[in-house]
């Protein structure tokens, strides 16, 4: 006997192969999974219940599930499947969908953080530039303030040059606006609010 | 901890700034700002060496180890970066004190530093008070890491 763990997202598919195959003799369904995660539990306690030993690695047929057995044909090509590789199956059997909407989670989250990733980078060179500029800016302005009079012009000039400068300073030094910057540059361009829940390095 | 000296003539806002004799090996890759620093720690009383290079740089701190009582490096150069530099030099003669310019740092930049014995680290832009006193407390033994800017 063939044992089989179902493992789709879908409802409907996992109820199919339950239905087409609960009552056939040599195949039983003896799972439900909606995630790969969940299946990898499942397996584990299944293994335990089927052999009460050590767990052996089980055999994976994947994607057939695609056709969601609507015809006999498919049926039987499944059935076929799983016969042919009886032998390999040494304790279970895993149907595995798509998983369509886990791969997209899974995509989607890489994405997100390749992203984060990238615009931190990006940031951060761009601060670093930034930084080093201003490091010019307020160094020469500071060096020009020995030389010049105090209450003079130029010299309350350059004081408000080295007050502009210490004031972003301070601002990257809270830390805020890099988060800020980061927030921004993630959510306004995809028309959603400054609300995702993250941590910016 | 910050001791006054007056070794050099300073203009009447550096009064208050604690000054030194000692000898520093400044490295940073932009010209620009290797001026600024090297006026300012002139100023202070310090003995400047410059160097555009840290490839250059080390090969002035291999030559004559004991020439120099304080390193200061930018983090972020062509070639080698402060931090391998740093490390090269502390090879050398492990005494050596070091501080870590950076234009932009992470967390995890500031705690390596640390972990490799980095004694001093601040952010740019550097204003001349904080060149004056994080130089002074790094050369009188203190560790000075800038915690709060990282």
């Amino acid at each position: 006997m063939i044992r089989v763990l179902t493992i789709d997202d879908n409802e409907m598919i996992r109820r199919t192969i339950v239905q087409n195959f609960s009552e056939t003799d040599d195949i039983k369904v003896v799972g439900e999974a909606v995630s790969g995660y969940e299946a990898m539990d499942k397996l584990e306690q299944l293994q335990i219940e089927i052999d009460g030993g050590p767990m052996t690695q089980p055999e994976i047929v994947v994607d057939i599930m695609k056709a969601e057995l609507k015809t006999q044909a498919e049926k039987e090509r499944l059935l076929v499947t799983l016969k042919n590789s009886e032998k390999r199956f040494r304790d279970i059997a895993m149907i595995m969908g798509d998983l369509e909407k886990e791969k997209e989670t899974a995509e989607y989250h890489f994405h997100q953080s390749q992203r984060m990733e990238s615009i931190g980078t990006l940031a951060g060179g761009i601060a670093h530039d930034f930084n080093i500029i201003l490091s010019a800016i307020m160094g020469y302005t500071e060096l020009s303030l020995d030389d010049t009079e105090e209450g003079s012009m130029p010299h309350n000039c350059m004081m408000e040059v080295m007050t502009a400068g210490q004031a972003w300073v301070w601002l990257w030094s809270t830390a805020s606006l890099k988060v800020t910057v980061v927030i921004w540059q993630l959510t306004v361009p995809r028309g959603r609010g400054p609300c995702l829940p993250f941590t910016c390095r | 901890m910050i001791e006054k000296q007056k070794r050099a003539p300073l203009s009447p806002d550096m009064e208050n700034l604690p000054t030194g004799n000692e000898r520093v090996l400044y490295v940073d890759d932009e010209e620009t700002l290797i001026k600024i620093g090297e006026r300012h720690l002139t100023h202070l009383g310090y003995k400047v060496t410059p160097s555009i290079s840290s490839n250059d740089a080390l090969e002035i701190f291999r030559a004559a180890p004991q020439d120099f009582d304080l390193i200061i490096t930018d983090m972020t150069m062509p070639g080698m970066t402060g931090e391998t530099m740093a490390l090269e030099m502390m090879k050398i003669r492990p005494d050596v004190p070091v501080i870590l310019f950076t234009g932009y740092s992470s967390q995890v930049n500031w705690e390596k530093a640390i972990k490799i014995g980095i004694r001093g680290f601040a952010n740019k832009p550097i204003v001349r008070r904080e060149l004056a006193e994080i130089v002074r407390r790094v050369l009188d033994g203190y560790d000075c890491i800038d915690k709060e800017n990282s």
